[in-house]
């Protein structure tokens, strides 16, 4: 037991017998006493309490998420082990978010946040939903080799706390620090509290993203590093159940209700898509409704235990009970705020939180999720449908053009844009943000001449260019390095003719003779995160080393690109 | 996630590819026009279909429909 006071950020914890060590920054650790709780659903208590882990234990009281009342015993134990033996032997509940971290919960240790050790007891010193970022210090290490980016590379960029510190050979690399996210051989070279393999990553999210989570879902960054969106969610999720005694089964059944297949159809569709206008428009305003479906989810309470209970909400798809706020939409307003206020201070945890509220509407569908439900799934694409059709229309009665239209998104066209968003969030309940004012956009189409949705490029009023999906990761560096160049010079551009200038009489010929003679990394391009170039024989792994390249397929790659550009502004 | 039913666009491109195929394959330059004139009506209507239950075909059905209407009209 520590004397003196310990100030200082929980990195980590680990399970010891009757105590836990729980991991400060600056690898400081201090034990403290506690038993472990592990729930299960019993009629021999009195046969479990024989483990000799096991102190004691209580009767409760809870609700499975279709509402029964069920008994269920809270054991407590000295040892995580004991919970591993039982959970082979009797049905253990409510594992998820794992017992160390409900443990910590308890003892007020929550990680990433500030606490206070002292006498073998915790002080938690900031507020649970605190927005604050944890002073700890945190790198990233990213090694190289000749093709760009590769666990097998030889030299090393070290960015510490989010900025870029040094770079040089591998084996001089010396570092210690409280988390790091490494990448091949300097996973071994680096000495951290909890460290996280970038190859071994299920999630999108940058190391400062993963800590975010780690403090947002209160749970320790060993168990989320390799985790998907969807964990991290549901673990959000399942605090608020936990709190409202709701038990968390190992095993989801939700058997789907029976429906012809016509129903099946009518109710289960995606977003609305207007299919964009082809062609070159000036000044417009692409306007998105700010998290869409989580925010339908929020407000009209959707959650897999408030879909066909009661009828306080009737739709022709499904009825919502507004009786009890739902699960998910409790979870997802907390996430919404902790996004919009993060946004204002640090867009790189604002993002972490926004992925999780992409996968939020995703993962109502998914089949082994604990708390969603197609049912409930589908209620949201419908709201989101009704609303895009709402805020069309109004477009429409304020003589708006509405150019193009995705799921959330729309391209309009015309005067007044403020009372226009002012006018559809009051109807829809729901935010709208200016995401882009363009100068000029063009809007795509695919080859055989139908209109390409979500495929675009235009200048923005407050300077640079928006462009979105021409520039492909699976493009060859040499094209890549084509297209920006030549939305460079097109950000010159300010009308119709000034396009088309540029583009028409764009010179090719230094790229058309880099397909022949070029350095080696022109010639590369990731195909699902691993690098390959292409020569007479076809494609072949990068890592391989340079082993020649067919130039007529990149002469041919670049003319393709090239007469792609020249018909959108045909 | 959730059930993923086909995307609607690919299933009425199939279905035109269908009828290139069978236009190329009779030789009929006047009926592989026809297909090229409703396609560029066939987004409008699918658009316009999206909160109906609507098979592909009628989908289509519908733009040979619009174009045979507008072809009428360019003609008098």
């Amino acid at each position: 037991m520590p004397s003196s006071s310990l100030i200082g950020y929980v990195i980590d914890a680990i399970p010891r017998y009757n105590k836990i060590e729980i991991v400060l920054n600056g690898f400081r650790k201090a034990s403290i006493e506690t038993t472990y709780p592990i729930y299960v659903i019993t009629n021999e208590p009195e046969k479990i309490m024989q483990i000799p882990d096991i102190v004691k234990y209580y009767e409760e009281e809870w609700r499975t998420i279709d509402n029964r009342k069920i008994k269920v015993y809270r054991f407590e134990s000295r040892s995580i082990e004991a919970y591993y033996y039982l959970k082979n032997k009797v049905e253990v509940v409510n594992e998820f978010p794992s017992i160390i971290s409900q443990t910590l919960e308890r003892l007020k240790a929550l990680p990433m946040h500030k606490v206070k050790i002292e006498n073998n007891k915790i002080e938690l010193l900031e507020n649970e939903n605190s927005i604050e970022f944890p002073e700890i210090n945190y790198a990233k290490i990213e090694l190289e080799d000749w093709y760009g980016k590769s666990p097998r590379g030889k030299n090393y960029i070290l960015y510490l706390n989010g900025k870029r510190k040094e770079e040089g050979d591998i084996r001089d690399l010396e570092l210690e620090v409280d988390v790091a996210e490494c990448s091949g051989i300097s996973y071994d070279k680096v000495k951290a509290s909890v460290k996280v393999l970038e190859e071994k990553k299920r999630s999108p999210v940058s190391i400062k993203g993963l800590i975010e989570w780690s403090k947002t879902a209160k749970v320790l960054l060993r168990e989320i590093r390799y985790a998907t969106i969807g964990k991290a969610l549901t673990t959000n999720e399942a605090w608020i159940a936990l709190k409202r005694k709701i038990l968390i089964p190992r095993i989801k059944i939700n058997v789907e209700k029976k429906r012809s297949l016509d129903e099946l159809i009518f109710a289960d569709k995606g977003g609305l898509i207007l299919f964009p206008n082809t062609g070159f428009y000036e000044n417009v305003y692409q306007l998105d409704f700010s998290s869409m479906y989580p925010s339908i989810i929020v407000k009209y309470n959707i959650s897999a235990e408030t879909i066909d209970i009661c009828d306080d909400l009737k739709t022709p798809l499904h009825n919502i009970c507004l009786k009890e706020k739902g699960i998910v939409p409790e979870a997802l307003e907390k996430l919404i705020e902790r996004k919009n206020k993060l946004k204002a201070i640090d867009e790189e945890r604002a993002e972490a939180i926004k992925w999780m509220l992409v996968a939020s509407f995703g993962y109502l569908g998914y089949r082994n999720s604990r708390f969603g439900k197609i049912e409930a799934y589908e209620m949201v694409t419908y709201f989101a449908r009704e609303t895009m059709r709402k805020a069309m229309d109004i477009a429409k009665k304020n003589g708006l053009i509405v150019l193009h239209g995705l799921i959330d998104s729309l391209f309009i066209k015309g005067e007044n844009i403020e009372s226009y968003i002012e006018e559809v969030e009051k109807e829809t309940g729901l935010r709208m943000k200016i995401e882009a004012n363009f100068d000029w956009v063009i809007f795509t189409k695919n080859r055989t001449g139908e209109p390409y949705p979500q495929r675009y490029f235009g200048k923005l009023k407050n300077g640079g260019m928006k462009i979105k999906a021409v520039i492909k990761d699976n493009m060859p560096n040499l094209i890549k390095e084509f297209l920006n160049d030549i939305f460079k010079e097109l950000e010159k551009a300010s009308c119709y003719e000034e396009v088309k200038e540029i583009i028409e009489n764009f010179d090719l010929r230094e790229y058309k003779l880099r397909a022949f003679y070029g350095k080696p990394v022109d010639y590369v391009l990731w195909i699902k995160g691993k690098p390959y170039l292409r020569n007479s024989k076809g494609f072949y792994r990068a890592e391989l080393g340079y082993k020649g390249h067919d130039p007529y397929y990149y002469l041919a790659y670049l003319e393709r690109v090239y007469s792609d550009l020249l018909s959108w502004i045909a | 996630m959730g059930r993923t039913q086909p995307s609607l666009t690919r299933i009425i491109d199939l279905e035109l590819e269908k009828l290139d195929k069978i236009a190329n394959k009779l030789r009929d330059e006047e009926l592989a026009e026809i297909i090229k004139e409703a396609k560029k009506n066939v987004r409008k209507i699918e658009e316009a279909a999206q909160d109906e239950l609507i098979d592909p075909l009628e989908v289509i059905l519908l733009a040979f429909l619009v174009s045979n209407r507008l072809r009428n009209r360019r003609d008098t």
